[in-house]
């Protein structure tokens, strides 16, 4: 459901940030996306999301090519996705549960819809008692756990983290990664960015290795090697 | 928005200042162009009687004028018929008048009609040695003088209004450059959850918007008051100048002023937004 054909790009400073890169992902897949910072896997996420466009190549998420989109169908298309970062990005002025709401609001659901679905998506990722807390109350584990019930609150194709652990200590890091597991096996696409070995030997799935801008494997097996 | 509630106050302060001076030009040309419209004709001319003119040198007057050269028709107008008329100039403030009519300040005239438009300057002048004259007052030198003064005057508040304006959506922009930034992060997260772009904008317009109206209708309310007080001293003291009553001409302008207001908010926010949110 998602490719990557041929896609290369290089930035305006002549950085070339991606060299003919290809890929495919399968609905329900969950993939590693590896690599030593800066080898070009924040650059795939941002070619997903449309924040930038691919020099060559294509990219095809759910039929749809998405390299040369339009603005008014780069928000249409960022609300099938479902995004979760490295610090969390919450609202700090919201609560739990209008934080979750938010993502609804933006693409216009229907308050009645919002009332229900919030306080499933709490359940799921077990805050259900913590709706009405803000942000700066709660655990980076509890507020990455937030940030996910925003991501998959308006039911997306695929789930792209960015680090998702990457401020989480060890015990919590392996809370989220099962919330993820959970969550894939119900039938979301996962594509994560991780700099985890420790988390990608032990929870195996699929991995593609990213090293100066290009596959350098792409290990159905899994395991990250050096 | 509490954050930069210094700004917003200056925005409304300079909206505010701009509109009153806008206000005020537009009002001033208004009334020099209806005072150019009031006197009929370039052919008219309003000769004033003395104040102590007798009854038999009224009637002798009637006689002569009609016989100076140039004359097409001539009628007299007492100086209680010229307080009537003023008093529908003023309309509701009538009242104001009410103490005049003992002692009427006006003066008894002679509105005489020239044939053609170059016998004016002589028809005025022989009408000026007719004894019991006071004064004669040309329709075409007012006119003229009038009009080149509107033009003057409009060119001078064309050019402030320019100004102005600019100064005016300078600091508009400033303010809402600020709210933008005060909001950068929520404005951040709705974007990579898939906001449209006038999904995000809406607020900052509604926020321009408003910032501009409200400098409008403030300073509409300034110019309600002066210009009353304007209509009711002239009334009193210089009661042969014809102003402009007040409704519902006033009532335009503030309209005006404030669909003004809202558009320069609307402008300022949209450049704004565009400029430092890319959005």
């Amino acid at each position: 459901m998602l490719t990557f054909q041929s896609v290369s790009k290089t930035y305006k400073n002549q950085v070339c940030a991606l060299d003919d890169v290809s890929f495919t992902i399968e609905r329900g897949e969950f993939v590693y996306l590896v690599g030593p910072s800066g080898a070009g896997k924040s650059t795939i996420l941002r070619l997903l999301t449309a924040e930038e466009k691919p020099t060559s190549g294509q990219i095809i998420i759910e039929n749809q090519v998405v390299n040369r989109l339009r603005r008014s169908r780069i928000s249409a298309l960022r609300r099938r996705l479902g995004v979760v970062f490295q610090d969390f990005r919450l609202l700090p002025n919201k609560t739990v549960h209008e934080n979750v709401a938010f993502a609804m609001q933006v693409v216009e659901a229907p308050v009645a819809t919002i009332r229900t679905r919030v306080p499933l998506l709490l359940e799921l990722v077990g805050l259900s008692g913590r709706h009405n807390s803000y942000p700066n109350q709660l655990s980076g584990g509890e507020q990455q756990r937030v940030a996910l019930a925003r991501a998959l609150a308006n039911d997306p194709g695929i789930l792209i983290c960015d680090e998702p652990t990457g401020n989480l200590d060890p015990a919590t890091s392996w809370e989220i990664m099962r919330l993820l597991s959970l969550v894939n096996e119900r039938g979301m696409t996962i594509l994560m960015a991780t700099h985890d070995s420790e988390m990608v030997n032990r929870m195996k799935h699929r991995v593609i290795v990213i090293e100066n801008g290009k596959k350098v494997r792409d290990r159905v097996e899994g395991g990250y090697l050096n | 928005m509490r954050h930069n509630g210094g700004m917003m106050f200056a925005s409304v302060g300079i909206t505010l200042v701009m509109f009153i001076i806008l206000g005020f030009f537009m009002l001033v040309t208004a009334n020099l162009e209806y005072m150019a419209k009031d006197v009929e004709g370039k052919l008219e001319i309003t000769a004033y009687l003395k104040d102590e003119i007798s009854q038999e040198r009224i009637a002798a007057l009637t006689q002569e004028i009609a016989l100076v050269p140039g004359v097409k028709s001539s009628t007299f107008v007492s100086n209680s018929e010229a307080l009537q008329r003023l008093g529908e100039r003023l309309g509701d403030r009538k009242d104001l008048l009410a103490s005049y009519e003992a002692d009427n300040p006006l003066r008894h005239s002679f509105e005489v009609y020239a044939t053609e438009g170059d016998k004016v300057i002589a028809l005025a002048e022989g009408l000026q040695k007719l004894q019991g004259i006071a004064e004669v007052r040309y329709g075409r030198e007012e006119v003229e003088k009038l009009m080149s003064m509107t033009q003057a005057l409009r060119i001078g508040m064309l050019l402030l209004v320019a100004g102005l304006s600019v100064a005016t959506l300078f600091v508009l922009m400033n303010t809402i450059r600020l709210t933008v930034y005060a909001r950068r992060q929520e404005i951040q997260i709705m974007k990579f959850v898939g906001a449209s772009d006038w999904f995000i904008r809406w607020p900052f317009l509604l926020q321009g918007m408003l910032l501009g109206l409200l400098g409008a209708l403030v300073a509409g309310g300034v110019l309600f008051l002066l210009y009353s007080r304007l209509n009711q001293y002239v009334a009193v003291e210089i009661p042969f100048l014809p102003l402009i009553p007040m409704m519902p001409y006033l009532l335009h302008l503030i309209r005006n002023l404030a669909l003004g207001g809202i558009i320069i908010g609307f402008y300022g926010s949209m450049m704004s937004l565009g400029r430092y949110l890319n959005v």
